[in-house]
């Protein structure tokens, strides 16, 4: 692993658009390549190893030639570009590197150039003339793998093309035709793979999992003096229906799969002080699994919430670490990824008969559930909402009620998750209305890098690995500039992030370019506004 | 002789084109709806934003340094729609008399001014701009010239004084498919000519971005979902 790159940039919302082509300089960027054992854990068919020659490109254009005829968007953003260039200074990425590949229009004519060699009249008879190119393996390596992962799909682009064209659906139509020739990265489905053998994306196992909650109470217990209750549903016959497919393809994961459902006995056999082992629950609560790791106070708070609402009202809720991961990494690879990764919560849902499930805090969990679950999945025997949505929801009931004074050592603003601002139903004004409900001192950062024009942290789509860090912290730059002026106009010193890619992304952002805290000269804390829900909720039935 | 053959496989191939063009757009279908705007929730809402996208050039608009970009474009977008009104009594019997006729030279002023103008302005930012330089396509230089071309000699045409009751029945002799020989200038057959390449090139070029705009996935798409709430029943 290399190490952390040292600053090369520096973060200044006034030159933030200033910026002018370098071609080539992002072309260093590259993610490793998928490796045997968790390709073939895939749903997509993935050959390995990685077709090569006329093969390659053959099944390339193949499944981009499927994909136009499968999805109009592919089909349409290939032929109704302009070349306006009202993207080319949106993209954070084209921001921070400044190669011209990486601004929507050029990372989408990339893809065009070939469309237009095998599938448009013009392309066929005018070649070059008509803007078309020939496919070879050159192409696919040196331009597509590299650029087409570096983009995370944040559509920040389509809102200001004036056609609505979605960079994000280009990249994935690109993704995807790769994949169909084997070029896929070793991130994405190492982390996809954990997700069908553990059920989720740390490859956290079950009494791991549910360990982790019954110590997070205690340590509320010791602390604060507040005893929660936990529920945990746990499913073995579930466990048991999907090793089956896990070990169709894998053979050699029987040990791992055995260990993991006597785990599932050792857990129901143990007696937990905090923590209450069940078979059914009417909501299920689905965490990002690294709130179980790294973002515990925004489980903690989360936890807090439901005690808090249990205080006056019966609500019948759980985890369960089948069900231990919102994210879905399909959305960076292919559909039958993530309709297959999607199939575990509505399994799990069904099974222990829910009638709602919670996201928590997560980008990747609201993409891929509220663009495409009812797409993929029918019928659906739940209805979903996002943990923002239900903490609010109770808030304005008076049901929770929580003390801001709590939090008056934090001068807060927020940094709207990419996939929340971009066509999800307004979360990211239940975001702000839970936020301010917890916190007495709140700024907002410049117009133009918030809301729905939020810029991307820059770890998500799949690039949240150590091989590209460069890449992402150049990426991050605008978002670094924005709050760089925030912390120095207004002294702010926490960064809420409800979203677990930008809290693993954000704290390294704010190390690579020295964002710290005007008083203490530490570095900005980054956190879920769950975190701060958490500090402030009043228990009125406890201490 | 050729001047008719070449009209009507030009208006062929216009007409017969973007049918095409459009079934095949249509021919995919959304398997995932994705729209890009948060509140679009219904085909009213989604028409809303598609015509405020449209005759505004809304995106154009957000924050971000394309103000230059949305006041060229779309001056040239407007006297375009005027110039071809204007060309609509080509192709009627019956004369037509615009209400106000003192609008008629002003208009004229205007849309043979900024036409070229914004034309211009358009095709030199395309030059200008390193990043724009590195992303356009030889096509789309192309369009911009052939349009330069037709418009300046239209303008040379429309103040040459030219005997546009010729024109007229020449036009209407075609459509009704009854072609007569008639004597125009060169100027007329220079713009003429122009403007059937321009409809051949039409249906199989980046001008297709007429139909885009107004069906362009991520704008039709609303979201009807059934399964996500806002509240629970508590």
């Amino acid at each position: 692993m290399a190490e952390f790159p040292k600053k090369i940039v520096e973060p200044n919302i006034e030159t933030l658009y200033n910026v002018s082509p370098i071609p080539g300089a992002a072309s260093k960027y590259e993610c490793h390549r998928g490796h045997e054992k968790a390709i073939k854990l895939m749903s997509y068919p993935i050959p390995y190893p990685p077709l090569k020659g006329e093969e390659a490109i053959k099944r390339v254009l193949n499944r981009l030639k499927e994909l136009a005829n499968e999805r109009r968007s592919v089909r349409m953003f290939m032929e109704i570009c302009v070349r306006c260039g009202a993207c080319i200074k949106q993209c954070h990425f084209y921001l921070g590197t400044q190669d011209p590949n990486n601004t929507p229009v050029g990372r989408a004519e990339l893809l065009r150039k070939i469309y237009r060699r095998y599938f448009s009249i013009g392309g066929k008879l005018f070649k070059g003339l008509a803007g078309a190119k020939e496919l070879t393996e050159k192409v696919l390596n040196e331009e597509w793998y590299k650029y087409f992962y570096q983009c995370t799909e944040c559509r920040r682009c389509s809102m200001f093309c004036p056609f609505g064209i979605d960079t994000a659906e280009v990249t994935m139509a690109a993704r995807e035709a790769l994949a169909s020739a084997g070029l896929v990265t070793k991130y994405i489905t190492e982390v996809i793979a954990k997700v069908y053998i553990y059920g989720n994306n740390l490859g956290i196992p079950p009494k791991a999992f549910v360990d982790s909650l019954e110590f997070f109470a205690a340590d509320v217990q010791d602390l604060e003096g507040i005893t929660l209750k936990v529920p945990v549903v746990i499913n073995k016959d579930l466990y048991e229906e999907f090793a089956q497919k896990v070990l169709a393809k894998s053979p050699e994961l029987k040990q791992d799969v055995e260990r993991i459902l006597k785990e599932i006995d050792e857990v129901r056999s143990k007696s937990y002080e905090f923590v209450e082992i069940k078979d059914k629950a009417e909501i299920l609560y689905v965490p990002p699994s690294a709130d179980l790791f790294t973002n515990v106070d925004t489980t903690i708070g989360v936890i807090k919430v439901f005690n808090a609402v249990a205080e006056k009202k019966k609500i019948d809720w759980a985890f369960s670490p089948f069900a231990s991961e919102a994210a879905v990494f399909g959305l960076f690879l292919d559909y039958m990824d993530i309709k297959d990764i999607q199939y575990r919560i509505v399994r799990q849902a069904e099974k222990m008969n829910a009638k709602y499930v919670v996201f928590g805090e997560c980008g990747h969990a609201w993409r891929a559930y509220y663009n495409f679950l009812e797409a993929l999945h029918k019928p659906l025997s739940f209805k979903f909402i996002h943990i923002l949505e239900f903490t609010r929801d109770f808030i304005e009931r008076g049901v929770i009620r929580l003390d801001k004074s709590k939090n008056d050592e934090y001068i807060v603003t927020l940094h709207d998750p990419c996939n929340y601002a971009r066509a999800s139903p307004k979360l990211i004004y239940d975001a702000r209305y839970v936020l301010k409900a917890a916190v007495n001192n709140f700024y907002e950062m410049r117009e133009d890098t918030i809301k729905e024009k939020t810029f991307c942290c820059s770890g998500g789509g799949g690039l949240l690995t150590d091989e590209i860090m460069e890449l992402r912290m150049l990426g991050a730059k605008p978002r670094a500039s924005a709050l760089k002026e925030v912390i120095d106009k207004y002294g702010v010193n926490y960064l809420a992030a409800p979203c677990a890619i930008d809290k693993a992304q954000l704290p390294l952002v704010v190390q690579y370019y020295e964002l710290k805290n005007k008083k203490t000269g530490e570095l900005i804390k980054v956190g879920g506004i769950h975190d701060l829900v958490g500090r402030a909720i009043i228990f009125e039935k406890q201490r | 002789m050729i001047d008719i053959i070449f009209t009507y496989i030009a208006l062929s191939i216009f007409i017969l084109g973007i049918i095409y063009k459009l079934y095949t757009w249509a021919k995919s279908p959304i398997p995932v709806p994705i729209g890009i705007y948060q509140d679009s929730t219904s085909a009213a809402s989604a028409i809303k934003h598609i015509l405020l996208d449209v005759i505004f050039f809304r995106p154009l608009l957000r924050f971000g340094g394309n103000f230059i970009l949305w006041l060229g474009s779309w001056l040239f977008h407007i006297a375009l729609f005027l110039t071809l009104i204007g060309h609509i009594k080509l192709f009627l019997h019956y004369p037509i008399v615009l209400p106000m006729i003192e609008i008629r030279p002003i208009l004229k002023l205007f849309v043979s001014t900024i036409l070229p103008a914004s034309l211009i302005y358009l095709l030199l930012r395309r030059i200008v701009h390193r990043d724009l330089r590195y992303i356009s396509t030889p096509a789309d230089y192309f369009v911009l010239l052939l349009l330069l071309g037709i418009i300046i000699s239209g303008i040379i045409m429309a103040n040459s004084g030219i005997n546009l009751v010729a024109v007229k029945y020449y036009i209407l002799s075609i459509l009704s498919f009854k072609p007569v020989k008639v004597d125009l200038p060169i100027i007329f057959w220079i713009h003429y000519t122009l403007v059937l390449i321009l409809l051949i090139y039409f249906p199989f070029s980046k001008l297709m971005h007429l139909f885009g705009a107004l069906v362009s996935p991520t704008k039709t798409s609303y979201h009807k979902t059934k399964a996500h709430t806002k509240k629970l029943e508590l």
